[in-house]
């Protein structure tokens, strides 16, 4: 794991650093709650669109990778919705 | 019982080295069983409110009384429970449900100050505080006072008057508990003709015209629900709960897979511990309670 952190150092640091600006993002429009959930789709959808591109670029891109991260990434929508129906 | 939890949670040569639950049939139960639970319960919860609902006590006794404390550690005078500034408070919050807003003024440009003046209460200095999302009156108070500009309005020598409204309803999307604080001191024409100061959090502005006829608002003591279930706590706890669950899974799989060197298709692992610490922190602060 520590050789693959290193050897994609960049990509880790800037999906860090989408994930902070989404939570940032998140936090921000907490006055209003349609506007969050947009604001935590959104921040799926790039993580999901960034780490596929990356995969695209840097390995091969399996369809059983895509369904990893469209599965982990409506998990998160699922909890998220959870939170906010009620 | 041992070679079952190692198949559910744990990398091993029955489920192909990586955890059972973090297999795509799993992953795709949990989202499918999540959305069914989220769109069953919230019917439940709209009929009945008394089994499951958001479970809060705000009184205005109390939102007085701990405002009054807090006054008078700081050897302020106490503040007088005002009708007039109720009504005004009750105003300003049926107008923030009815126009869907949560500010201070309005879209349509109405400020605090025109509640006030409506309900006939004529002030000198004149002040507001929001909150919501509380459950109790010292989460009210105490996030006030955590706040300079709310904690300068709560404790100002230039008010005399207060009055509150708590009023729950829908908000900008969510259920919520809304409280009204407004602040007054009345206007001596005899002596302070023409002044002006400001109140904090938002500009304070001194009446141009005199409106006589206060408005009749909603008189709400308090809001009290104790539901059979806290729904917002229990969503909460489960969220956090199933985040953390995967969290744990995906990091101890990706130590084992690390130690013993197994090499997969998908172990995106670090990815995705990313993505669901980032929910985690949000699941925290989402439906923390919000003071203006």
């Amino acid at each position: 794991m520590k050789h693959r952190l290193k050897k994609h150092f960049w990509y880790y640091l800037s999906l860090t650093i989408i994930l902070t600006l989404g939570l940032v993002l998140i936090v921000l429009t907490a006055y209003d709650k349609q506007l969050q959930m947009m604001t935590i789709v959104m921040t799926t959808i790039v993580y999901v669109a960034w780490s596929l591109f990356h995969h695209h670029l840097h390995h091969s891109l399996p369809v059983k990778i895509v369904i990893e991260y469209i599965l982990i990434a409506s998990l998160g929508l699922t909890l998220s919705l959870f939170l906010f129906n009620i | 019982m041992r070679d079952f939890l190692h198949h559910l949670f744990l990398p091993h040569h029955t489920n192909n080295h990586r955890p059972k639950v973090l297999h795509h049939q799993s992953l795709l139960f949990v989202i499918v069983a999540l959305f069914t639970l989220s769109f069953s319960l919230h019917p439940i919860h709209k009929e009945y409110p008394a089994v499951l609902g958001i479970s809060s006590n705000i009184a205005i006794g109390e939102l007085l009384k701990l405002t009054n404390q807090k006054r008078a550690e700081k050897r302020l005078a106490p503040l007088q429970l005002n009708d007039q500034l109720s009504h005004a408070a009750a105003a300003k919050a049926q107008h923030m449900f009815a126009n869907n807003y949560w500010a201070h003024v309005a879209p349509d440009g109405t400020t605090p100050w025109v509640f006030i003046k409506n309900s006939g209460y004529e002030y000198l200095y004149a002040g507001e505080n929001l909150a919501r999302g509380f459950t109790t009156a010292p989460e009210v108070v105490d996030a006030w006072m955590a706040s300079p500009t709310h904690r300068e309005n709560m404790l100002s020598a230039n008010y005399e008057d207060i009055g509150f409204a708590v009023v729950s309803g829908s908000l900008t999307g969510s259920d919520t508990i809304l409280v009204v604080e407004t602040f007054g001191s009345k206007y001596l024409a005899a002596n302070n003709a023409g002044e002006a100061s400001s109140s904090a959090p938002i500009a304070h502005v001194l009446p141009s015209q005199v409106s006589p006829q206060p408005t009749s608002g909603m008189a709400v003591a308090a809001i009290q629900n104790s539901p059979l279930i806290d729904t917002k706590a229990t969503t909460k706890n489960i969220s956090l709960f199933i985040l953390l669950f995967f969290i744990a899974v995906l990091v101890i799989d990706a130590i084992i897979i690390e130690r013993k060197k197994i090499v997969r298709v998908v172990s995106h692992n670090v990815d995705h511990i990313l993505f669901l610490t980032i929910l985690l922190l949000a699941a925290i602060i989402i439906g923390k309670g919000m003071i203006l």
